[in-house]
């Protein structure tokens, strides 16, 4: 009687622990942008104040109403991250499917040594290529172009890319597309119409990945775009709010907020298949 | 013999075929990372300057001897390694405690998992901004608390102090980063049988013996291939650093990605700035090699 109620007091304490640790995962992880949020709702003013408010006395939605009004070319930085990024996941997902399939369902010379220096090329400072991508565009007149920025990141996202189609290609039946090619089908229509159903998590997780990695990147958006009409947010925002008007704070949050709250909620949703994609390579079940 | 020539005639087509699907991909590797990297090892042996004209000329191996007597090299070197050990140090052990959390049986782990993605999704400059409020010298957040709970009496200047400014830094690195691990850990850890882990109950082994000999020999191999992945990660972690002190306060958060930027697009010497990023590959590469092969030796 005596063990049985003592077992049950462990547990329940192991599972009080549990949850008062998962407690703080959340804080860690949700205080930032808990208050990124709660700057962004109020005056300027308030953001700078002692002791610190945690909600805003003063509520408003100025902040994002400046934003939207285009006050220090917010729109123009949205925009241009919108149209590069937006192509670089398009491409990627394109490309990254074809060479994935190939890598994972055929074999033939000189696949393993180009599977290999894809993978390799991870390891590359992305800062020493930036410089000969520089020196290169300067001689093809890319620089400040889209179509720069839209190859330079699509490459950039492209081996892990490839990396997780071929993941997720390897884990679906080859018996299926067998029986496609016994019907007659052509081995592209098997590709589409039989596999391209079948790694739907696998798409999901490389259109998130490369829209992330032009979304986000800063290098190259600073040194391939050195005019402002080109810029992309990450560079827009290093020069609106760290320089000269780096006491902003609420603004700067109103902005933050607007392009990472979508991405976030986005990500919640899918991020089973994200998870699966990232794992799919390294993780073998 | 005619079925044999129709199986060879069709294996062929299927190479083409294979083979055809990778042409958008190494077309495009190729001209913006082969070619690049071409580009580079020629330019590291020149002495090419953007504001020197006709200083494209070469110079075979002098960047590198100039490099060795480099006193900001060893220390942007010095930097990297300090950041790199001490972010990966931070964000195993956060990564890995939540990982072994999660993997206990709660309800909403899918949840709590999603949630975790979260700083990782956010973009550096974002980041950098939070960290840069909450750790301002006058009216951040964590002075206010550390002064309130008598740690300190007067408020740190965190990101312009030399003696502080890692911390920061570091900080805000495990915080983007640690869900990596835990995505990597929590996905291996379900892997695990649950049959073991019952019969080593069984057996008697307390929570250490399980940790020790059943879950860390699982984790083993996921250890090796996300470290090796963090290291090469973080050794071209560029954006937070660039947005919160762009290598400042004088030269204590200079890493060898921010000494190369700026040797390129601050002294506009590109030739000299190649040289830095070769002899970093070549670093990356022979840590690579002896880590991979130590970790093999270990687990045989």
């Amino acid at each position: 009687m005596i063990d049985i109620n003592k077992y049950r007091l462990k547990k329940i304490l192991q599972t009080i622990l549990i949850y008062f640790f998962l407690m703080i995962l959340i804080c860690v992880v949700f205080f930032p942008v808990f208050w990124m949020i709660s700057i962004s709702l109020r005056l300027n003013i308030e953001a700078t104040i002692i002791p610190p408010t945690i909600f805003p006395k003063v509520f408003t939605l100025d902040n994002f109403k400046n934003q939207i009004n285009d006050k220090g070319g917010f729109l123009v930085y949205f925009r241009n991250g919108i149209i590069v990024s937006g192509s670089v996941t398009l491409i990627s997902l394109i490309v990254a499917t074809l060479a994935g399939y190939s890598f994972s369902r055929f074999k033939f010379k000189g696949q393993r040594p180009i599977l290999l220096f894809m993978l390799a090329s991870q390891m590359f400072p992305a800062v020493l290529l930036v410089i000969s991508i520089y020196v290169i565009y300067t001689r093809l007149n890319l620089l400040n172009t889209y179509l720069g920025l839209i190859l330079a990141f699509t490459s950039f996202a492209l081996p892990f890319s490839i990396w997780m189609i071929k993941g997720f290609c390897d884990s679906v039946p080859k018996e299926i597309e067998e029986a496609a090619y016994v019907d007659g089908c052509s081995k592209m229509a098997t590709l589409i119409k039989i596999v391209l159903p079948m790694i739907k998590p696998g798409i999901i997780a490389v259109g998130l990945y490369s829209f992330l990695v032009a979304w986000n990147n800063l290098l190259f958006a600073l040194t391939l775009a050195a005019k402002q009409d080109r810029w992309t947010i990450p560079p827009g925002f290093l020069q609106l709010y760290t320089g000269e008007f780096q006491y902003y704070w609420s603004e700067a949050f109103a902005g933050s907020v607007i392009v990472t709250v979508p991405l976030i909620i986005v990500f919640i949703v899918f991020q089973k298949y994200l998870v699966s994609g990232l794992t799919a390579g390294a993780v073998k079940e | 013999m005619v079925i044999k020539g129709k199986l060879s005639n069709s294996a062929l087509r299927s190479n083409i075929f294979a083979m055809g699907l990778l042409v958008p991909s190494i077309l495009l590797i190729g001209f913006t990372i082969l070619y690049p990297v071409i580009v580079a090892a020629r330019l590291s042996s020149t002495s090419y300057s953007l504001i020197k004209p006709g200083s494209d000329v070469f110079i075979n191996f002098k960047n590198y001897f100039n490099l060795f007597k480099d006193e900001l090299f060893w220390s942007a070197l010095k930097n990297t390694i300090v950041i790199i050990s001490l972010t990966i140090l931070g964000g195993f052990t956060v990564g890995l405690s939540f990982a072994l959390l999660l993997n206990q049986k709660i309800v909403f782990r899918n949840f709590f998992r999603g949630i975790a993605l979260i700083p990782w999704v956010i973009p550096g400059v974002v980041t950098s901004l939070l960290f840069l409020y909450m750790f301002n010298h006058n009216y951040g957040f964590i002075n206010f608390v550390l002064k309130n709970l008598h740690i300190i009496s007067t408020n740190i200047n965190w990101f312009g102090n030399p003696k502080f400014v890692l911390i920061g830094i570091i900080l805000a690195h495990i915080w983007t980063q640690f869900p990596f691990y835990m995505l990597m850990f929590l996905a291996t850890l379900q892997t695990i049988p649950n049959d073991i882990i019952e019969a080593a109950e069984i057996d008697g082994a307390n929570l250490f013996k399980k940790f020790f000999y059943i879950t860390l020999p699982y984790l083993r191999n996921i250890i090796v291939i996300a470290t090796t992945l963090m290291v090469i990660w973080n050794f071209n972690a560029f954006d937070i650093i660039w947005a919160t002190t762009k290598g400042g306060p004088a030269f204590s958060t200079t890493t060898l990605a921010i000494y190369v930027y700026k040797m390129a697009f601050t002294h506009y010497e590109l030739g000299y700035a190649s040289s830095i990023g070769i002899a970093w590959l070549v670093i990356l590469l022979i840590f690579s090699y002896f880590y991979i092969r130590l970790m093999e030796k270990k687990s045989r």
